[in-house]
């Protein structure tokens, strides 16, 4: 009864207390200090802090401030008595510790309990009634610090340390019913009801301010209760334009130094209405003169370097954009009217640009001349730059001068690598671009994700999309000692490079190749060997919709599909020491299965037999195996029950090729690696070094297109040949020409060696060559191994024609603008290829590259459940046709007739007739093929070779009874009597 | 005008049961007064041949032998006598130079042991005519080997004789009787 009645006094009093969970508009606990006196803490005191955010004064006598265990049910009181002004703290001081070095400030109430240091609760209770439950109600306010804590508002407050206390947000005013949301952890910061009086911090006099040149000033303030409004005191004036915000902003533009310098009065109002004033000096003074040496477009000049390199310049312009290290500068319009010249530099700050290099600004600056080359890239061509002693502002807030419209003729594809020289540094824009290089990116290998960089490459509109063409790249030095007549590759001048993450405040495009991108403005910069765009903040470019990826076309049931797939370093979750592996975490890896799924099955249609590169090794090979078969039932289609083969190589980055082969169709016979051993003489240090990093596998195996048609032997080999890497090092790239080309040579050679013994053995050699269908000057991978090696003038490292009969590359069967799988810096290019040897080409139907990876952002790496930019290669599927034909030796009768000779054909001609001898009609067309023929014999009349064996074809069918006579011409030099065994089948070979 | 060919099969002939003959007469007119050469010969298909041989009788030239001769395989006697070719090689060949006239004779006769039942292939007799280039067939019915007439002897000792103009058969059995009723006795010149 007594306990009702004060309370009812004191919600008379105070006219301001709520129950828990309605949440204090009084006074709330502003912060808890559970560490005070222990280890590592500054002040010696536990403390309870609070807060009166009500506009009216609260009177705490006969409150307390309770204090229970996180799970306890009991509390410990400390009383409250006076009273909290609006906008002022109350500060508790609770038990002392023996560490600690700094007393509380002088407390408004003190107390003895010792509060843990990371997790508890703390009542404000308008009562000194000891609490007695875990979670009382009716109480002015409550706080519930670290996870432990059994009750709170919303949620609890977060964990604390010695040397961490739970502030209330807003200075003490905030509160959402949320401790978590409300309060955040930090260093102690006990206040009392004397604390923070309302003063203005900013000192006088101002800065300066400079004549035509925007002044902008933010005072500070200390002490508010609140949010502080400013104004301009009653009676007091501003100079000029200027004008004080409420949030405390001066801004304006003086127009010259008279009547400087300026005084006047500034005021600051608190929520609690509490108001304090200061007076300020401003003084103006005349803006900077700059006395130019030589203007942007001298120094520029019209070559490709400045005639002014090492020479101290001062010029002026116009800071047209800000990059991190450093700014553009444009003479203002129209500039010097030349147009061999650029009117726009680059200046070099190494760090952050000046804040007088602000955008818009017009600046002198004086500093040193140089032609900046990329230590990594020393052939590359150069950009004039300045590197400045020093930036002066001259006036603010100046027109930019207008964008240069790129053209489709100034940038054609004939034209020269330093065709947009005359805009170097200058604001250029692009009307309307074709993305040609998908948007880059940073990527974290461990985590299978990336970031995007806001770099992609395109050409304007109408400029046909640039591909890898044959020879050394210009500007690239030809090796000592090159033969007279290699090609050169003119390095695409007619792309361009745009960064959208090379101003601050840009908006950051993720575009995939084809998509078109209008409105691009910026400054002209150049790196990577290419002109690049650093787009503007504003206005945005606007970005066409993205493409989607383009699958392979679905096989037919009498086809066999043969794919090749650099699956980029797939690594598994474990560390192997032996190697220089990446080690995913599980998420990682369980995301690069579920892509690499879905491009298997949704995009490559689930091929027969994959060529796997850049594979870690036989576990994972399975893991990925495991996840396409569970897929597919999960997706209600077949399970092709693929299984894995690997064999460990050489590789220092742990990555091997391998097979996954369909078992449900191919049948193996088995799988070899060959050249585990090889070596080849280092040219550097005259030794023999292991050749093959990744060394060949060759698969042999059968598939047939049903149960009881004939297999069709195959044997498939999977490469990943030396990269490019390297390949023009002055000083190593000997080295790794010398290197490709005998890896080359020696697939060649292993090639050739089964087809000169076995000339019927079907070879499909595919993989990762890293080598274009041409010469690209160093030397000619594909060409040696096809058989059709460059002439020794046109090329650094000829090799001698080892292989005859000529394979046949798959990727010229297609359209030249589908012949690449890869982008390097825009350049579309076919590093991978599918080769086939003569005898299976007659089965070759068709060729297809997916496209998922290599006209796809980075960005797309992170999205598990799309398979786009699984790799950085684009998968190639090959087709071919298996034998429909079935044997059937056993439904007829076979009669050969004698055999007359024609002296002038010189060929023993007669005829094979064959009889239905079964039930059923014998399907056309039949095939009668001359197995174990004498050797010296040949069938002149052969429609083809089936299994090595000759063979004529009759287009008839047979029903039962019914014969025909199948006419055979023999070339039969030696006179000999001819054996062989017929064999019959129904269908095609 | 080329006429169209003319088979004829010597169903139920079998050598085995009895040496079968066939009288072939050539009408060589349109190259009559050019020198040339004459072939016969008789050689087993692929793999196993039961033995069997011909003779050519009555080799009425109506033009002149010259006597330059090529003989491969198991061929015995000279023109203008008697011939035996047997089908014991692969290829068993009677070729000698021979200058035309209006028209050529000879009497060919099949002859052999019973069939063995394991042989696959049977055995052919043709009779070709060459130009003096040794190359180049003469008068052929059949493009693919050149000759004017084919004589096939199956694996069941059957014999299939057959050929169109210009030249003309007739088959000599038991008491000379004919078999097929579109066998004619025709001698005439070969239309161009």
């Amino acid at each position: 009864m007594l306990i009702r009645i004060v309370s009812a006094l004191l919600f008379l009093l105070s006219a301001a207390s709520s129950v828990f969970g309605g949440g204090s508009t009084s006074v709330v606990i502003s912060q808890v200090y559970g560490g005070g006196g222990n280890s590592g803490a500054t002040f010696k005191n536990d403390f309870i802090e609070l807060y009166n955010l009500s506009a009216s004064p609260v009177n705490v006598t006969g409150w307390s401030v309770q204090y229970g265990a996180a799970t306890g049910t009991t509390w410990q009181v400390t009383t409250l008595t006076g009273t909290i002004q609006p906008g002022k703290f109350y500060l508790v001081q609770e038990a002392v510790g023996a560490g600690g070095t700094t007393n509380l400030p002088s407390p408004d109430a003190t107390g003895t309990i010792a509060m843990s240091a990371t997790a508890g609760k703390v009542a404000l209770v308008s009562s000194t009634t000891a609490l007695t439950v875990a979670c009382p109600t009716g109480l002015v306010d409550l706080v519930g610090y670290g996870p432990t804590a059994n009750c709170f508002e919303g949620a609890a407050a977060p964990v604390l340390t010695n040397t961490t206390a739970d502030i209330r947000k807003g200075g003490g005013s905030t509160d959402t019913d949320s401790n978590s949301a409300d309060f955040t952890a930090g260093a102690p910061n006990p206040r009392n009801t004397s604390c923070c009086a309302l003063s203005i911090s900013t000192i006088s006099p101002l800065p300066n301010a400079i004549v035509n040149t925007l002044y902008s000033q933010t005072f500070a303030v200390s002490g508010a209760s609140g949010t502080p409004t400013w104004a301009l005191a009653s009676g007091s004036t501003l100079p000029f334009d200027f004008a004080i915000s409420s949030a405390g902003v001066l801004t304006g533009t003086p127009t010259s130094t008279v009547g400087s310098p300026f005084i006047f009065t500034i005021q600051v109002t608190d929520a609690t209405t509490t108001t304090v004033s200061a007076l300020f000096q401003l003084s103006v003074t005349a803006a900077a003169t700059c006395t130019v040496t030589h203007t942007i477009s001298q120094i520029q000049g019209s070559g490709d370097t400045s005639p002014f390199v090492g020479s101290s310049e001062t010029t002026s312009g116009i800071v047209t954009a800000r990059k991190s290290n450093g700014f553009f500068l444009q003479m203002p319009d129209p500039g010097d009217s030349n147009p061999l010249t650029s009117d726009g530099v680059f200046v070099f700050t190494s760090t952050a640009p000046p804040a007088a290099a602000a955008v818009g600004n017009s600046v002198c600056v004086t500093g040193n001349i140089s032609e900046f080359i990329p230590s990594s890239d020393l052939p590359s061509p150069s950009v004039t730059e300045i590197a400045p002693t020093s930036v002066t502002v001259l006036a603010a807030n100046q027109t930019l001068p207008a964008a240069v419209i790129l053209t489709a003729l100034e940038m054609a594809p004939n034209s020269a690598i330093n065709n947009l020289e005359k805009y170097e540094g200058m604001r250029v824009q692009v009307n309307s671009l074709v993305v040609i290089g998908p948007t880059q990116g940073t990527v974290s290998e461990a985590n299978a994700t990336s970031a995007s960089n806001g770099v992609f490459y395109g050409v304007i509109q109408g400029i046909a999309r640039p591909f890898r063409e044959p020879g050394i790249q210009i500007p690239d030095p030809l090796p000592a000692g090159s033969p007279a007549n290699i090609p050169r590759f003119d390095s695409n001048p007619e792309r361009l490079r745009v960064d959208t993450k090379g101003q601050p405040g840009s908006t950051v495009l993720d575009v995939t190749a084809g998509t078109t991108i209008t409105g691009l403005v910026g400054p002209l910069d150049f790196g990577f060997r290419t002109y690049t765009i650093l787009t503007d903040p504003s206005p945005v470019p606007t970005a066409g919709p993205n493409v989607s990826f383009t699958a392979v076309p679905v096989p037919l049931a009498g086809e066999l599909t043969v794919a090749s797939f650099n699956m980029e370093r797939f690594f598994d979750t474990v560390a192997d020491p032996a190697v220089s592996d990446v080690v995913l975490t599980p998420a990682a890896f369980s995301n690069r299965l579920t892509k690499m799924s879905l491009a298997i099955r949704n995009v490559l249609n689930t091929p027969d037999i994959i060529g796997v590169e850049e594979m870690e090794n036989l576990s994972t090979l399975q893991a990925l195996a495991a996840k396409v078969n569970g897929d597919a039932v999960a997706a209600l289609a077949p399970s092709p029950n693929y299984s894995a083969f690997l064999f460990e190589g050489n590789d220092i980055g742990g990555i091997d090729v391998g097979f996954l082969v369909k078992s449900t169709k191919v049948n193996v016979v088995d799988v070899t690696q060959y050249g585990l051993n090889t070596t080849y003489t280092d040219p550097g240090t005259g030794l023999p070094a292991v050749l093959n990093d990744r060394p060949p596998l060759v698969l042999r195996a059968t598939a047939a297109s049903g149960a009881n048609a004939v297999p069709l032997p195959v044997t498939v080999i999977v490469n990943h040949l030396r990269s490019l890497s390297g390949v023009a090092d002055p000083v190593d790239g000997n080295r790794v020409r010398t290197k490709r080309r005998a890896q080359a040579e020696f697939l060649a050679n292993l090639i050739q060696a089964r087809q000169a013994a076995s000339p019927s053995e079907n070879i499909i050699s595919l993989g990762d060559y890293n080598a274009f269908a041409f010469n690209d000057g160093y030397g000619d991978s594909i060409g040696t191994i096809i058989g059709l090696p460059t002439p020794a003038d046109q090329v650094v490292l000829a090799s001698a024609d080892l292989v005859n009969p000529n394979l046949t590359d798959l990727t010229d069967t297609l359209a030249a603008d589908q012949r690449y799988s890869f982008n390097f810096d825009g350049d579309a290019q076919e590093l991978d290829h599918v080769l086939v040897n003569s005898a299976i080409l007659p089965r070759f139907t068709r060729f297809a590259i997916a496209r998922l990876n290599s006209d796809f952002p980075e960005s797309f790496r992170n999205d598990a459940n799309r398979p786009e930019r699984i790799s950085d290669h684009d998968p190639a599927v090959a087709y071919f046709s298996l034998p429909t034909a079935s044997d059937v030796t056993g439904q007829v009768k076979v009669v050969q007739s004698g055999l007359g000779y024609n002296r002038g054909t010189r060929l023993f001609v007669g005829t094979i007739t064959i009889t239905n001898t079964g039930s059923q009609t014998i399907a056309s067309p039949i095939q009668v093929v001359l197995t174990s023929l004498t050797s010296g014999v040949t069938l002149a009349n052969a429609a083809g070779s089936f299994g090595g064996s000759p063979f004529v074809t009759s287009n008839t069918s047979l029903a039962p009874g019914q014969s025909v006579a199948v006419p055979v011409q023999y070339s039969n030099p030696g006179n000999v009597i001819i054996n062989q065994v017929v064999k019959i089948y129904s269908g095609v070979f | 005008m080329r006429k169209s060919l003319l088979l004829l099969f010597c169903c139920g002939m079998a050598i085995v049961a009895s040496p079968v003959s066939v009288q072939v007469n050539v009408n060589t007119s349109s190259i009559s007064g050019t020198t040339g050469n004459v072939d016969f010969q008789y050689n087993p298909g692929p793999g196993v041949t039961d033995p069997s041989f011909i003779t050519i009788d009555f080799f009425t030239p109506g033009g002149q032998l010259n006597g330059v001769r090529q003989i491969n395989g198991a061929v015995t006697g000279l023109l203008p006598g008697n011939l035996r070719i047997d089908n014991t090689t692969a290829f068993n060949d009677y070729f000698e130079g021979f200058t035309f006239t209006n028209s050529l004779s000879f009497l060919v006769t099949f002859d052999g042991p019973a069939p063995s039942g394991v042989a696959t292939t049977g055995s052919s007799f043709l009779f070709s005519l060459y130009a003096a280039d040794q190359v180049t067939p003469l008068l052929a019915n059949f493009p693919d080997t050149g000759a004017i007439v084919v004589g096939d002897v199956g694996v069941d000792g059957a014999l299939t004789f057959s050929t169109p103009e210009p030249a003309s058969i007739a088959l000599i059995g038991l008491g000379l009787i004919l078999i097929g009723a579109k066998v004619r006795n025709r001698s005439y010149g070969r239309k161009a």
